[in-house]
This record gives structure tokens, sequence and C-alpha cells, in this order.
């Protein structure tokens, strides 16, 4: 018998960055998102990000 | 087959998980390769609000950090990947990280160039997703 595949929605991280370029002091404002990547024992796979 | 949770069961797994980040946690940027066991190069090095759940509201399926202190890159590169750190520098979460929209072209994903300052003014944290 197999075992049912129950999986939820990964988790996510989101934040605002503000980088301050040394360079020429302009201000970049960048909204991030992060999904947390699987353990390698869990899924292996390669580091992805998500674009929404 | 996808899994939902109840508020209360997503609100226990976020409170559990941001329990693990302590007092003085970090937010942590680093180039491709970043792996839990070994984050390597850290591209900037964030300090939270220096209180248990490593600044994290608390109560809530999502939990929202509170001020985040500001760093200047010391190497430059892209960023792949944040890990939010104890503050014995464990990481207790990566994620692979990608622009969501911004004013700036980020085809070529997040630059930073040695001596940039990088400031987070908006940090959540999701552990059950609905």
């Amino acid at each position: 018998m197999t075992m049912p595949d129950l999986s939820s929605q990964p988790a996510e991280i989101r934040f605002t960055l503000e980088i301050t370029r040394a360079a020429t002091g302009l201000v970049e404002t960048v909204e991030m998102v992060g999904h947390i990547v699987p353990t390698p024992e869990a899924e292996p796979q390669a580091i992805e990000g998500d674009q929404e | 087959m996808t899994v939902s949770h109840a508020t209360s069961a997503r609100t226990a797994a976020t409170d559990a998980v941001t329990a693990l980040l302590g007092t003085n946690a970090r937010l942590k940027f680093h180039p491709t390769g970043a792996t839990l066991a070994t984050p390597g190069t850290v591209l900037a090095n964030l300090p939270l609000t220096a209180t248990a759940n490593g600044g994290f509201s608390t109560g809530g399926a999502t939990a929202t950090a509170g001020a985040i202190t500001s760093d200047t890159a010391a190497v430059a590169g892209t960023v792949a990947a944040a890990t939010l750190q104890t503050s014995g520098a464990v990481a207790i979460i990566l994620c692979a990280v990608a622009a969501s929209g911004s004013d700036i072209n980020m085809s070529n994903g997040l630059v930073l160039a040695t001596n940039d300052t990088v400031a987070c003014s908006s940090l959540t944290y999701t552990a059950l997703p609905q």
C-alpha cells in the first residue's frame, strides 16, 4: 500500500529592501519574495527564485 | 494533494519557527550556493530587533519583524538567498529570493557593490501559507 503524498504550500518570506548605491548615492527600493528552500533530504533540487 | 491548515495551526507553526531565532537574530543575504548548514558568503548582515522570536510579532499566521538595522555590503555579489540566523550564526530559515516588482530593472538580479547600504523596511514570515 502506498502512503498518500500530503504537501502544503511552501513557507514564504517577503521583504522590502532599500539599497543606497555607494557610487551614486541613489536609493533603489526593491520588494522581494523568498520561498523556503527544501532541505536536500526532503527534496534535492537547486536553489530557485520565484518571480511574481 | 495540497494540505490546508486552520489559522490556529498556521499561527502555531510561525511562532514555533520564529521562537528558534531567539534574541539578537540576523537577516543575512548570500550569493548562490548558500545552504542551511553552510550559508557561506555574507553580502549583507542586518541585525533584527533584539527581542525574543527574532524581533518578530507573535500570535498570527504571518509574523512581522520589528525595526531592522541597515548594513553596508562588505563584499560585492548578486543576492540569491537570504537566511534568518540566530545570534550564534545558526541558520534557521533559508530562502531563495527574487524581485517581485519594483521600479528598477531586475533582469540581472539584485547586484550589490561593495559599500552599498542595504536597509530592510519590511519583513514578514509565513510558515504555512493558505
